[in-house]
């Protein structure tokens, strides 16, 4: 127990000093930057599945970026909750004390062929057997430390090989800290792994790195490991890449040549991938929420035959006395549901609000969701409202209950660039208020029905609008179209309504984890 | 005690030390008392030094006196020739100035303008168009080809931008999205900014300035089509409104008035060619006023006028893109 | 600190036989610096004074406590010297220029109050047959040249290499001059004229520093902070100036090699005379050093850490570290050929030349060995100077700890051996730190990049 008080001594008194403790658990949560210290969509699943199997307890290993960037927790800890761990991966820590050596020509060797499998898992297939060696030696006690990496005579040979082998940017000072700064989280991670507490299996909700950590735990102790994925991680972590601003790029305008950081963004790329395909090795069952994600995960190396998709499910009672409280008159509120992060790209949904002002004075534009993620985002945001005069019409109205609110919305609008299955649709359906979607993740299934063999989902109708990305004047038009007819706004209500009842209840979703937990702590381990 | 009673003083002690020192008969107790006085004559001069060293020599105080006078203290009589050449030297002969680094430079809302959207870059934009929709769906070279255009002006990048972002590949379409999000980013904070010193209390003259500057900033987000439908029409909006508070707050330069022109005529606002002829009074060079004026004429159908407008542009300053048509018009070959 | 360098590339850069002349000129004068220069200027004056007026007891007791005063102020300040050229360099590095004036008076300000203390308590006890105005010139000299080590620090890093090169000349001539006209007044006279000399340079090169930094603020501690000078190359520059005087200190308290001259100071003629004559040969050696250093060298080693730093392909990253080592090596066999044909100049002309002076031939034997030494001298000052620039303080400290150990060591040795042996202890110290510094040199350079990159 000396080395969690370790980590509890980090973190800022009040966020540590709750937070219960457990000698052993049923199932082992890996959960990223989400449930329990941040909101959203995957954060409202896992208490959701937490609480759907009140007879199971869960110990938490919550991985973040930096302690700071969390505040306390944000959802009250269910009783089966027995074990909570913070573990913050971008924190500066001291590196191991400096001092020059040779590393081990073994487990060097080792680690170049699993590079190759990393590289191309198609081609070097035959290499998985290296990569499972490799993770075996990152455990305490292992052939390779990280001092081994930062400061070895073979780190550095083979450091320098790959990038005379592989790396088309010139920038050595560039390529060099940003392997660097791409392990970091891993020999920490096999710290966590090394001494997270034993339970009987692992569900990790993400891969990136916590399904990497799944991936160490399940290695180092054999019990299975399970794969929730909402959106897909690796396509997330690109879309944070694409849009991070290169460092690298700004120092290419002065020395006019070299690095556009492109390299480096694939580097960062292909880790993650290379993080996704160990976890989809190690991972059975794989699930998805929807058929699309699943085929993204067969293209990204997951074996078809561990995956399945499980759609997320809803307590569609809990809603439906919000679509009699409503009255008769469409109210002539737009609604986006959602974090004020970049994400959700809620700057088209001001944008939009900004063409329906013109044709819709009264209209009104509610932004629901906490803006403490990304507190310089929100600001943007605010200022974009001030610079487009919206003032009165935008409003961000902070985290709500929905219950509290859908009954006063017109459409539930999405503007995000990427989506899995977003809950913020499915709670809009089951108050029977239509949406207007961009076409990410599963929301074109959600609004104009899934493609199924009995064409069952396609003949309940449209729910509402389909848009492109970043269009504002395309997603207020949709939006107007909706408010102003009010014969087409009940269709799409009553086609919302039956959809969420027939495919998305909590109850399809639970029955099927069910099954899935009860294989897992049947397991004997192998 | 003035300053020459006080310098009279210490050079009093300062040779009373000396003969102190030089005495034939010097015992240990002479020395003691050639310090003791050399002593006394230090810490007195070094008040009088201290107040003719530069006011940047004389922080902190209390080191500064103490380093006069250890100083002295430990070079009797050369420290006292010494210091005092100092003084003078630095008196007629004074320190380099540092280098004040470079000038700012000015740039009036004219010229933030793009002068030349240039034919090549818009064939270059549309070859890149050309090579994204024939590279098969999910080829990384898509996302190569579209950071190539990086390399080009955001007037010609962005309708390709615009295009990608209902491509079908995820990552084409958000690598398209984040490029044409940072130019927005940029801009809406530079107007952010903008309004808010505007908010605060300023100088007319400042107000004038920061107006001007918000009217082109404006008029980037439509130039470089970052904002399309109503959302253009606001901006276009917002910058003929800056304009005008920049003028009515006294401003009246060419920049600004070619900028009144530009917005009017994106507008069809026959007012746009008075705006125009004030950006040439005010000293517009006519090779770059011209041939707006004769898209206005032409788009009202006064073809003659169209003529003699570009009949005035001389040859050398026709852009390659402009050539044909002046050509065309006003019935001589054009050359470069 | 590539002031100088920057000039003297212009210089090269001429294609003259003049200008290659004149560079390695003020590269000589520059980088011998003050103290082989004070040894020159008191040689100087005691050869011209040889059979003027005063006895000669007199100019011994001049020559010799000048000696000390040398000796003794480098010990004294050689921790300070090396830390704060460091340290001076990194706050040029990082931009604050303005701190550069306060905190060299701060530092001058230290130095001032603790050899002005020891000058005061050696002066007030240890005397008793001196004269006052002796007393004074002894506390003067004392802080005055070891002011002058302090602010010489600054001078590399200055473009004015003719101003310091007048400077110089100023200082010196006044010093001789002044030494050779108050002759008459004995001991005293030729004391005073020489801290007179000195104080015309410390104050000269002050008023040049003054001018050549903009500063806010006048005096500053800065460099006293934690951490501001690293305790290794105190440490460094401590040990460097004590093997370098652990030789002649011995010999100027073993009995049958010393006699006393003045108060408690003793000196040893026969082991004095072909030292201080040899450190005349290093003048060509120093110029060569100092002009491969402060260009070819500065220049690659600043290629390569651009090219580290600025995103540089591994391949220009190892193209610069092969010419840097390339350079270095040049260097230090540029030194050895340098300073190989100054030995052979000497063992042809040095006869002559004792004759000439009116010095003894008994010398002759200890003069060749002294300028061997000498020669070695430069060597370790070059490896120790590239140790330094690539911040390898470990190798540096290691060296000056052989040097000043085996100074010590064979030292002794050589006085317990007898006669015939008296100068090999210097020089087999010299060697020993070389070669020992040269090749840790070596292994450090060949790995430099794995060093740069992985235990940084």
């Amino acid at each position: 127990m000396k080395s969690t008080e370790d980590r509890g001594a980090r973190l800022p008194e009040s966020r540590s000093i709750n937070l219960p403790r457990a000698e052993h658990a049923d199932i082992g949560l890996l959960l990223e930057g989400t449930f329990p210290y941040v909101y959203g969509g995957v954060s409202s699943w896992v208490y959701q599945i937490i609480r759907a199997f009140p007879e199971l307890t869960f110990a938490i290993a919550f991985l973040g970026s930096r302690a700071e960037d969390y505040g306390a927790l944000k959802y009250e800890l269910p009783p089966n909750v027995v074990h909570v761990e913070t573990h913050f991966l971008h924190e500066k820590r001291p590196p191991p004390a400096l001092h020059s050596r040779d590393g081990d020509a073994q487990a060097f060797a080792t680690i170049e062929r699993a590079h190759r499998y990393f590289r191309t898992p198609h081609a070097h297939r035959a290499d998985i057997a290296q990569v499972g060696e490799l993770l075996g030696e990152l455990s305490a006690g292992g052939r390779l430390s990280e001092s081994d990496q930062l400061y070895s005579r073979r780190g550095w040979r083979f450091i320098t090989e790959s990038y005379r082998a592989f790396c088309s940017d010139p920038s050595f000072v560039d390529y060099f800290w940003t392997v660097r700064t791409m392990h970091a989280p891993i020999w920490q991670l096999t710290r966590i792994a090394d001494e997270f507490i034993p339970v009987r299996a692992y569900h990790s909700v993400s891969t990136g790195y916590a399904g990497f950590l799944g991936t160490l735990l399940k290695r180092r102790r054999g019990r299975p490991l399970i794969l929730s994925e909402h959106g897909i991680y690796t396509k997330e972590r690109k879309i944070d890449l694409f849009q991070a601003q290169w460092i690298a790029e700004h120092r290419g305008a002065f020395r006019g040549e070299g690095s556009d950081g492109n390299y480096f963004r694939q580097m960062w790329i292909r880790f993650f991938e290379a993080l996704g395909q160990l976890c989809y090795d190690a991972a059975d069952p794989i699930v998805a929420l929807f058929e699309a994600n699943r085929q993204r995960q067969i293209t990204d190396g997951a074996a078809a035959e561990r995956t399945r998709s499980i759609p997320n499910g809803i307590d569609v009672a809990r809603y439906a006395p919000l679509r009699a409280r409503r009255g008769q008159a469409v109210p002539p509120v737009l609604c986006l549901i959602g974090r004020v992060v970049p994400i959700k790209d809620i700057k088209t949904f001001i944008r939009a609000m900004r063409v329906v002002a013109n044709r819709m004075p009264q209209a009104q534009g509610w932004i629901v969701g906490p803006e403490d993620e990304d507190a310089a985002y929100g600001a943007e945001c605010r200022s974009l409202v001030q610079g487009l005069d919206l003032s009165g019409q935008v409003r961000f109205l902070g985290f709500r209950q929905m219950q509290d609110v859908l009954h006063q919305v017109g459409v539930v609008v999405l503007s995000s660039i990427s989506e899995a299955l977003p809950l913020a649709v499915l709670e809009g359906f089951a108050a029977g208020v239509p949406v207007v979607c961009t076409d990410v993740g599963s929301c074109r299934e959600l609004v104009y029905g899934a493609e199924r063999a009995d064409d069952a989902d396609r003949a309940l109708g449209a729910a509402g609008r389909i848009v492109g990305i970043a269009d504002p004047q395309a997603l207020a038009a949709a939006a107007l179209d909706l408010l102003n007819d009010t014969a087409q706004w009940q269709a799409a209500s009553a086609a919302a309504i039956r959809r969420v009842e027939r495919f998305y209840t909590q109850e399809r979703m639970v029955a099927a984890y069910r099954e899935i937990y009860q294989a897992a702590l049947a397991a004997n381990g192998d | 005690m003035g300053n020459g009673t006080l310098l009279f003083v210490a050079a009093g002690f300062e040779s009373a030390a000396l003969y102190a020192l030089i005495r034939q008969d010097g015992s240990l107790g002479w020395f003691i008392a050639f310090l003791a006085l050399n002593g006394l004559a230090s810490g007195l001069l070094s008040p009088l030094i201290y107040g003719t060293l530069p006011p940047h020599y004389r922080v902190p105080r209390l080191p500064v006196l103490g380093f006069i006078a250890v100083f002295l203290f430990f070079t009797p009589v050369l420290g006292w020739l010494g210091l005092l050449i100092a003084v003078m030297v630095f008196r007629v002969w004074p320190a380099r100035r540092p280098d004040t680094g470079f000038g700012q430079i000015a740039l009036d809302a004219g010229e933030r303008l793009d002068r030349r959207p240039g034919s090549v870059h818009q064939v270059r934009a549309a070859a890149i168009a050309a090579r994204l929709r024939e590279l098969p769906r999910g080829s990384g070279q898509r996302l190569t080809a579209l950071h190539a255009l990086r390399a080009l002006p955001s007037r010609a990048a962005n309708p390709v931008l615009r295009e990608m972002l209902g491509d079908p590949q995820e990552d084409v379409r958000l690598l398209a999205y984040g490029m044409i999000d940072e130019q927005e980013k940029r801009l809406n904070a530079a107007i952010q900014h903008e309004r808010q010193l505007q908010r605060a209390e300023r100088m007319p003259a400042e107000r004038r300035d920061g107006m001007a500057r918000l009217a082109a900033l404006y008029w980037e987000l439509v130039y470089n089509g970052l904002a399309q439908g109503d959302l253009r029409e606001h901006a276009l909006t917002q910058a003929l409104r800056s304009v005008e508070a920049a003028q009515a707050l006294g401003a009246d330069d060419a920049g600004l008035w070619f900028l009144k022109g530009r917005l009017l005529q994106v507008r069809g606002a026959p007012a746009a060619r008075d705006a125009f002829n004030r950006a040439l009074a005010c000293g517009m060079p006519r090779s770059r006023v011209l041939p707006y004026l004769a898209e206005l004429a032409f788009n009202a159908r006064r073809f003659d006028e169209v003529h003699d407008l570009l009949a005035e542009v001389p040859p050398q300053e026709v852009t390659p893109r402009l050539r044909p048509i002046v050509a065309f018009w006003s019935g001589r070959e054009v050359t470069a | 600190m590539a002031g100088i360098g920057f000039e003297l590339r212009k210089l090269l850069r001429t294609q003259t036989y003049s200008g290659l002349l004149r560079a390695y000129a003020y590269a000589g004068i520059i980088s011998s610096g003050p103290w082989v220069l004070s040894i020159i200027g008191i040689q100087v004056v005691g050869v011209l004074s040889l059979s003027v007026v005063v006895p000669d007891m007199l100019i011994t007791r001049f020559q010799v406590t000048v000696t000390y005063l040398i000796a003794c102020s480098l010990i004294a300040t050689g921790a300070l010297q090396l830390g704060f050229t460091r340290y001076l360099a990194d706050q040029l590095f990082l931009g604050n220029e303005r701190r550069v004036v306060p905190n060299l008076n701060g530092a001058l300000l230290v130095t001032m109050l603790g050899s002005g203390a020891l000058a005061l308590a050696a002066a007030l006890l240890v005397f008793p047959e001196a004269s006052n105005l002796y007393r004074a010139l002894l506390v003067c000299g004392f802080v005055v040249l070891s002011c002058v080590w302090i602010v010489t620090i600054m001078l590399s890093g200055l473009k004015q290499y003719k101003a310091i090169v007048v400077i110089y000349a100023l200082g010196y001539g006044v010093a001789v001059g002044g030494a050779l006209a108050l002759r008459p007044l004995g001991t005293e006279g030729l004391l005073l004229g020489f801290v007179g000399g000195q104080f015309v340079l410390l104050a000269a090169m002050l008023a040049l520093v003054y001018r050549s930094y903009p500063a806010d603020g006048f005096v500053a501690f800065d460099f006293m902070r934690r951490g501001a000078m690293y305790p290794s190359l105190l440490l460094i520059g401590l040990l460097y100036n004590v093997g370098i005087w652990a030789d002649k200190l011995l010999f100027w308290y073993f009995p049958s090699t010393s006699e006393a001259i003045i108060g408690p100071l003793r000196a040893s003629p026969i082991y004095d005379t072909p030292i201080f004559l040899a450190y005349l040969a290093i003048i060509p050696g120093m110029a060569v050093f100092l002009v491969r250093m402060e260009t070819d060298f500065a220049e690659y080693y600043q290629r390569f850490y651009d090219a580290v730093r600025s995103g540089g392909s591994l391949g220009q990253i190892e193209r610069m570290r092969d010419e840097l080592v390339f350079t270095v090596r040049q260097g230090l066999f540029e030194i050895i050929k340098v300073q190989t044909l100054a030995v052979l100049v000497v063992f042809e002309t040095a006869a002559v030349v004792l004759r000439w002076l009116g010095i003894s031939d008994v010398y002759l034997p200890l003069l060749f060995v002294d300028v061997v030494a000498v020669g070695l001298q430069v060597l370790l000052l070059g490896v120790l100077n590239v140790l330094f620039y690539l911040d390898k303080r470990v190798v540096a400290l290691q060296v000056t700890v052989i040097f000043a150990g085996c100074n010590l060591l064979f030292t002794a040795a050589s006085l317990a051996l007898g006669a015939s042996w008296y100068g090999y202890g210097f020089a087999l110290a010299l060697l020993a730190a070389a070669v020992w510094g040269a090749w840790r040199l070596n292994g450090k350079l060949n790995a430099l990049e794995y060093e740069t990159f992985m235990l940084q």
